[in-house]
């Protein structure tokens, strides 16, 4: 209580700037000379009373100032005065100054963007009531994925029995729903959930009604719809009276009920919905189970908010011992499944892995531009502590504590810092608006949406980042500059600067050009990289368009599927800017199902045994005739499929390069007998591999079959390529007119260029690249720099004993010899540095890297090369200024 | 040696919140004078660091001060002890007295005293 009372007393006097200065001299003076004329009684002279009182009192100026100390809070009054201090020498060198803040705003500018974009994939909650409840429910398969699913009777169950949660809705996500309105069509997200949805996540609609308990009785019954905002301004033009309105989803009559508060898009982070179905509804979209029942209706994820109080934790405790994974409920579900709980903010578990590595990679890069930074600034303060030796050891001299200097110099580079920070993050909207556009949308076509709007944590990060770097490049020269031998000092008069962090300097700078090595390095590897990706391997996506449409969506029976993909494919050939069109069953990627795509097992007839399994799996692939010719892949032997290879011709296959050199060591397979799934094929031809090469995933075998032999057409699915003379996005919407020509429910998706395909599915390493080019560029800068200030700073210092031996003989050149020597010394020690790091470091790209290895020794050489040459450049200035030193001059000087 | 500061200081205040008690309102060097005659030399040489005690119990709200006349009709600033200052005094006063009590005992303890 005491010393609060103290504290406000003392925090007052420093805010009002209140001294007590005139009372406390008006009183001392009081008490002398009542000590004086005490004194005098006693019988001393006037003067002598005076004396003896002064002595008695002890010394005048030491009360005051601790009295002044005891007043006030003279911490912060030291602070203020050595932040105007530092203001009034940041004026003083403009250029200095210039160079500092630019260079740490690039560092932490890149920083508080990277990290931006790590707040809005991972940190942000959703803009939700006690969005901190929401925790969504993932059954994670035997494969380790998150879609193993619930079935609708498993999740009643859950929701009957549960304690641990206020409300639990179903969730499906549908990320290609087909909408037909009034005035158009439009392919959309949307979600299946409970009629408790609206209440779970804490929303009422803006127009009409929520869902309620009705919607969650009858199967089929209510096909009714809630809709975003967004969809509701852009394709009903914001009507009031859109409550009753029919609209097609997939080919299903749906009424609006609602409409969704604006910025509402579901639940799942990054994933915008616009359409909201009932659960129950899962049947009549194709999702009921053979026998006609809702058992094994597969549920994605439920979506749940958590009782006020309850943890994760003891939701995954209660969620896991309740689940019953009856087999007499769901006779196909997957076996082993586990349940995941997770908070709903953040986006699929699946790909949040990717997004982990991808941010971690990132914060790894925009970190080492900053640790570059930090030590070009480092470098620069300690040759300005060197010239500022005699101003230190003035302010020693006359008393300054070195804690108190220390405190300075350190104060004027978090002033630096400061400064840097406000540019930085000024920077940093910039440089965070175009990483989100890497996040706009993914291969698939879908758009996405993150919140990467301004929030108090990328300022906290930001600021905590300021600080720590000002005390990162700081701390060592304020210790260094401080500590010195002050009346060697002053009687010197400041000859040995020098002799000062001369190795810390040289260390700085060989770390300096060994990271920008580093970093160069990476850049290269990684513009190579997707340079290659974007030429395509083996496949060429320039003038491709690609898209996909999915009949079945629209119950489509296979005789329709056959008429809708022959009659579609005739007339976009029919078109004069069409070269050629090819197609191949859906599901995944036209080149890259390497992952998750289909499989077959192989077997050389006669040879089965000696294969493991009686065979090896394969990727599979159902493709159209003339599909290499369309992509330009080279066929390395035999002919690609033809309109021949019907139901009723001989079975045929192709293999790819990888495939046949698997089974026949030299790779010669052309009309040879395979074994696919047990059925004899014949392989008529051998492609080049399609898939890109990198060091983790080797090119696969790889097996195409007849998309006319094959079952294909049951599934509907069915993915378009495309040739176009000139530009494919102009192409597209002819393509689309097309389709529709023949029926416009059926939906259509992912309909871009193919090099646009390319692009977004090889997403993370373009994204690399171009945070690795921003980074890779400035730390190139900055490595120059820091070399080029420390040589020119050399040879200030120096002049004098540049002076003394050109006096005695030594010419131009042996001067320039010196210089130059000295920098490239530096030069190599970091270049070798940075290469025996770069071998180690950019092995964590190495999933990136397509086409190029990690150890290039092209690119090692060639950044050597470079290197050398700019440390030459740097070099040559300081060298020129070094031999034009007059010896007479430089002899007076000093 | 810090801590050998603080204990003089703490002792100080002690002794001005006792001389102010027991003498009413008082100036500085009211005070000192006081204190010299009773304590000895421990303020013979410093009497200046009166002011900076004074200044802290003042902020504490131990005392308050005012300009008056001395008594040869000087202006001086005469401290008074305040409600707060009394309690303060009563308690710092009780632990000063439990403290000597206990380092008394413990000087006076000998060896065979122990079991």
């Amino acid at each position: 209580m005491r010393a609060l009372r103290r504290w406000a007393a003392r925090i007052g006097n420093f805010v009002a700037n209140r001294r007590g200065d005139e009372r406390l001299r008006e009183e001392m003076e009081a008490h002398l000379a009542m000590q004086a004329e005490e004194n005098e009684r006693a019988g001393m002279s006037a003067e002598e009373a005076r004396r003896q009182a002064r002595l008695k009192f002890g010394a005048v100026e030491a009360v005051r100032e601790q009295s002044h100390a005891e007043e006030g809070l003279p911490v912060l009054e030291y602070l203020a005065q050595d932040v105007r201090y530092a203001l009034r020498q940041m004026r003083k060198s403009p250029g200095f100054t210039g160079v500092a803040v630019v260079t740490l705003a690039l560092g932490i500018g890149a920083n508080a963007a990277t990290f931006g974009l790590i707040d809005a994939l991972f940190l942000k909650p959703l803009p939700l009531p006690h969005a901190e409840q929401l925790v969504r429910i993932y059954a994670r398969g035997p494969a380790g994925h998150y879609g193993a699913g619930f079935s609708l009777a498993e999740f009643e169950g859950l929701r009957k029995r549960t304690t641990s949660f206020s409300g639990l809705s179903a969730e499906v996500h549908f990320s290609q729903l087909n909408l037909v309105t009034r005035d158009g069509s439009a392919e959309v997200s949307g979600a299946f959930v409970s009629g408790n949805y609206f209440e779970v996540v804490g929303i009422d609609p803006r127009v009409g009604r929520a869902f309620g308990p009705e919607e969650d009785t009858e199967p089929n019954r209510n096909a009714v719809a809630v809709i975003s905002d967004a969809l509701w301004r852009a394709h009903f033009h914001s009507d009031a009276d859109v409550v009753g309105r029919q609209v097609q989803i997939n080919g299903v009559g749906f009424t609006v009920i609602g409409v969704a508060p604006p910025g509402f898009h579901g639940d799942l982070a990054g994933s915008p919905d616009a359409v909201w179905i009932p659960a129950m509804m899962l049947g009549g979209t194709g999702y009921a189970c053979r026998d006609g029942s809702y058992n094994c209706a597969l549920i994605d994820a439920i979506l749940g908010r958590l009782r006020p109080g309850n943890s994760v934790r003891q939701a995954q405790a209660e969620v896991s011992s309740d689940m019953v994974w009856s087999a007499t409920d769901w006779p196909e579900r997957p076996s082993r499944r586990q349940v995941a709980v997770f908070p709903a903010g953040a986006a699929w578990p699946g790909s949040q892995a990717n997004d982990r590595a991808q941010m971690r990679l990132l914060m790894a890069v925009t970190g080492t531009l900053l640790l570059i930074a930090c030590a070009n600034l480092a470098g620069l303060l300690l040759a300005r502590g060197a010239v500022r030796k005699r101003e230190i050891a003035i302010r020693l001299a006359i008393g300054a504590r070195r804690a108190r200097v220390v405190q300075q110099l350190l104060t004027e580079s978090l002033v630096l810092s400061a400064a840097g920070g406000v540019l930085g993050v000024g920077m940093s909207f910039v440089l965070r608006n175009l990483l989100s556009r890497f996040y706009a949308s993914d291969s698939e076509g879908f758009h996405h949406l993150y919140d990467v709007s301004f929030d108090w944590r990328v300022l906290l990060y930001a600021v905590v980042l300021t600080l720590i770097t000002g005390v990162c490049f700081g701390l060592v020269p304020a210790l260094r500059t401080s500590r010195q031998d002050v009346y060697g000092e002053l009687k010197q008069g400041g000859q040995t600067a020098e002799a000062m962090g001369g190795w810390l300097r040289h260390g700085l700078v060989i770390g300096q050009v060994a990271l920008s090595v580093v970093l160069v390095i990476s850049t290269a590897l990684l513009i190579r990289s997707s340079s290659e990706l974007q030429r395509g391997t083996n496949f060429d996506p320039a003038h491709v368009v690609v898209l996909r449409m999915r009949p079945e969506l629209v119950q489509y029976k296979p005789q329709q599927v056959e008429f809708l993909v022959r009659e579609s494919t005739r007339r976009i050939a029919a078109d004069p800017r069409v070269q050629s069109v090819a197609f191949m069953q859906g599901g995944e990627g036209l080149v890259w199902n390497w992952q998750n795509g289909r499989h077959a097992q192989v077997a050389i007839p006669g040879a089965e045994r000696a294969l493991p399994h009686a065979g090896l799996t394969v990727l599979k692939q159902d493709i159209s005739p003339g599909f290499f010719h369309t992509l330009r892949t080279p066929l390395l032997a035999g002919r690609e499929f033809d309109e021949h290879d019907r139901k009723d011709a001989p079975l045929v296959a192709i293999a790819n390069e990888a495939l046949a050199m698997r089974l026949w060591s030299n790779g010669n397979a052309v009309g040879r007998a395979l074994l696919v799934n047990g059925k004899p094929y014949q392989i008529v031809g051998i492609a080049a591999n399609l898939q890109p090469a990198n060091p983790l995933y080797g090119p696969e075998p790889h097996l195409y079959l007849s998309y006319w032999q094959s079952n294909a057409i049951r599934e509907g699915d069915v993915r378009l390529a495309i040739r176009v003379a000139g530009d494919p996005v102009t192409a597209i919407a002819v393509i689309r007119g097309v389709i529709r020509s023949i029926d416009s429910a059926v939906p259509i998706g992912e309909d871009m260029p193919m090099s646009e395909q390319v692009r977004l599915e090889y997403m993370p390493v373009h994204l690399a690249r171009s945070v690795m080019s921003y980074c890779g560029s400035v730390a190139f800068c900055l490595g120059a720099m820091g070399l080029y200030s420390l040589l020119a700073f050399t040879v200030r210092t120096r002049t004098r004993e540049i002076g003394i031996r050109m006096a005695l003989g030594a010419r131009r050149e042996d001067v320039v010899r010196m210089i130059v020597r000295q920098g490239l010394r530096l030069t190599l020690a970091g270049v070798l540095t940075g290469l025996v790091a770069a071998r180690l470091l950019t092995n964590i790209e190495a999933s990136l890297l397509y086409g190029v290895r990690a150890s290039d020794p092209v690119i090692y050489s060639a950044v050597a090369v470079l290197l050398f040459v700019t440390a030459l450049a740097a070099c040559i200035l300081p060298a020129r200024r070094a031999a034009a030193v007059d010896p007479m001059q430089a002899l007076r000087w000093e | 040696m810090g801590q050998k500061k603080d204990v003089q200081q703490g002792t100080l205040a002690l002794m001005v919140l006792k001389t102010l008690d027991v003498l009413g309102p008082l100036h500085g060097y009211g005070i000192a004078r006081r204190i010299e005659q009773i304590s000895g030399d421990l303020l013979s040489v410093n009497q200046g660091t009166l002011y900076p005690v004074l200044l802290r119990l003042e902020q504490e709200g131990a005392v308050e001060s005012d300009w008056g006349p001395s008594e040869n009709n000087r202006r001086a600033r005469f401290y008074r002890l305040t409600k707060v200052g009394h309690k303060l005094l009563d308690a710092e006063k009780r632990d000063w007295e439990q403290t000597a009590a206990i380092i008394a005992r413990f000087f006076e303890v000998k060896a065979e005293d122990l079991p």
